[in-house]
């Protein structure tokens, strides 16, 4: 029983570097590409503290994640590595590695600790971090939308927005910083006692804030959803004695004019009207998808009003899923003639339908 | 001669290039903006503290620190109209600014602000579409005309009353200690001059493709 757990584990364990392939690794370290090689490091510091898996017991998402930014980090702390993934993406560098002759992926906990130094970043506890870790204050968090229609979610798109930030700068002088509140006590009369608390301080050298502009590559992938979060790592907020917050763009879908399909999870609606002729006889018609394709629809016999078609994998793609599809739904509705039929024809239809047996 | 020419070109071509990357970043709807008071350089703000006086509604301050998120404001298009992130703002046009963090929108009414006792500004999301009415309808208005760019002055007139947003070095007490007046007055003066500084701009954006204005043909 143990054992075959023990054997699924190792096989989500070999399953995990092909699922991590597929991701933007800047993205995965909350980084825009031209991120610097200390940002980069400061990232990984961060973010594999907090999923790393000892301080994450059994959480297997955060184990997960924790494999997502080690090979994140691993790709991008390599100078020849980054360059490679920079210039030709993922596929390059695999081919690069197949070439080098040895599978990339290396272990999580190898990275974490070749970084560490071996050494225990949570204290020296030992009593499986107990220990009160040092939380480093953060500025914060700046959360705004990112709308994008369903074309832009169909098909990905890459944006370079402008993040203009404050950020801290040395400055002239000294300031007052780490300041505690410390209890003080008086004596005030005999036997008379008096505490107060008392501010202290210690002196630091100055800082401002500066502003500062940047682009910031905001990569869409497709099947994107409506509620995701992009996240930029240290592109919120600042904080003096602290870190910069995160910079976080929600992705809203907002409907154009333009786009007639509707969205239902991986799913698209399609709603089309024929004629009366059409629904009894059938018809050909392309839709036209959201990359320009023609979805051919060829209908023998009858279609009723409210019918609706299916044509799988004519969705919308899904999310990190490369080559998964949902599936296109039309609806039909039928159009009448828009007069009356005149005496002769009448009898035409009546006698064409004489015998023919009728449903809803 | 050719030589020459393009020695001549060069610079120029690159202090074109220099400029476009220094300033030319234009304010969009849906971007999220810092406004800046121009004179005192407090930051249009708001938080959840309602108003002791007037309408009792939200209050809407300056704020001087430049570290607050409070500080955020996303342009929208005016009352029951869209406006597509990305899009351009040209001066005159009407626009909404909806706190980022409460999700209220910027309005003023004719309750008395509460210092100077000009025309109330407030953070308000009681109107009939999205909690949103035309009482939160701005014009941008620039003295140069055309587009809207960060960190050009612009003033914004409340559409219902045609007076101006405004600030000046009235603060108030606990509190929000420090915090300065912003109200809306009917002169147009220096101090209601504003200029976007930090941001998320968003760039302008390409339509959906035109293929998707024949959705669906016959075979």
């Amino acid at each position: 029983m143990a054992f075959s757990r023990l054997l699924s584990v190792l096989f989500l364990l070999c399953l995990w570097p092909a699922l991590v392939l597929a991701k933007d690794f800047y993205a995965t370290l909350g980084l825009a590409r031209g991120a610097t090689d200390a940002q980069i490091k400061k990232a990984y510091r961060k973010l594999a503290v907090q999923y790393h898996p000892d301080k994450n017991k059994g959480d297997e998402a955060a184990t997960a994640k924790f494999a997502e930014i080690s090979s994140a980090y691993e790709v991008l702390s390599d100078e020849k590595k980054r360059k490679i993934y920079d210039r030709h993406g993922e596929e390059g560098l695999k081919q690069h590695e197949a070439q080098e002759g040895r599978g990339g992926g290396g272990d999580p906990s190898d990275i974490f600790s070749a970084f560490f130094g071996g050494g225990n970043p949570f204290g020296f506890g030992g009593m499986g971090g107990q220990e009160e870790e040092e939380q480093e204050k953060r500025g914060e968090t700046v959360r705004t939308e990112i709308q994008l229609n369903l074309q832009e979610l169909y098909l990905g798109t890459s944006l370079r927005i402008t993040r203009d930030k404050n950020v801290i700068k040395p400055a002239k002088g000294t300031r007052k910083c780490k300041c505690r509140a410390k209890m003080r006590t008086k004596q005030i009369g005999p036997g008379m006692f008096q505490q107060f608390q008392v501010q202290e301080c210690e002196e630091c050298p100055n800082v401002k804030l500066v502003r500062e502009s940047e682009f910031l590559t905001v990569d869409v992938d497709p099947g994107m959803k409506d509620g995701q979060e992009l996240s930029f790592f240290e592109h919120g907020e600042p904080l003096i004695d602290g870190d910069h917050g995160d910079l976080k763009l929600i992705v809203r879908e907002v409907s154009v004019p333009e786009i007639k399909f509707r969205r239902d999870g991986n799913d698209l609606h399609y709603d089309l009207t024929i004629t009366l002729t059409e629904a009894l006889v059938g018809f050909g018609k392309a839709i036209m998808h959201l990359d320009g394709r023609k979805v051919k629809l060829n209908v023998g016999g009858v279609t009723r009003p409210g019918d609706v078609q299916r044509i799988a994998n004519e969705g919308m793609p899904v999310y990190n899923s490369a080559g998964r599809r949902g599936n296109m739904f039309v609806h039909y509705s039928v159009s009448f003639p828009d007069k009356s039929l005149g005496a002769d024809d009448a009898k035409k239809v009546r006698d064409l339908f004489s015998k023919t047996s009728f449903r809803l | 001669m050719t030589f020459m020419m393009l020695g001549m070109l060069v610079p120029f071509l690159a202090l074109l290039f220099m400029g476009a990357e220094a300033s030319e970043v234009i304010v969009t709807c849906g971007s999220s903006v810092k406004l800046q008071h121009d004179r005192t350089k407090y930051r249009l703000h708001s938080h959840e503290v309602q108003y002791g006086s007037g309408s009792g509604q939200q209050s809407v301050t300056g704020y001087k620190d430049g570290d607050d998120s409070n500080d955020y404001w996303i342009v929208h298009g005016a009352f029951r109209t869209n406006c597509t992130q990305g899009t351009p703002i040209e001066s005159g046009t009407v626009v909404r600014l909806r706190h980022v963090n409460t999700g209220k929108w910027l309005h003023s009414h004719l309750h008395r602000s509460p210092i100077s006792g000009n025309l109330e500004v407030s953070a308000y999301d009681g109107g009939t579409v999205e909690g949103s009415d035309s009482g939160d309808n701005w014009e941008v208005n620039l003295d140069a005309g055309g587009k809207w760019k960060r960190d050009q002055r612009v003033r914004f007139k409340h559409v219902d009353t045609q007076h101006w947003l405004h600030s000046h070095d009235k603060r108030f007490g606990r509190p929000i200690a420090g915090q300065q007046e912003i109200c809306a007055v009917q002169k147009k003066t220096n101090d209601a001059l504003w200029f976007a500084g930090e941001g998320v701009y968003f760039p302008e954006r390409e339509k959906p493709s035109a293929y998707l204005k024949t959705p669906h043909e016959d075979l």
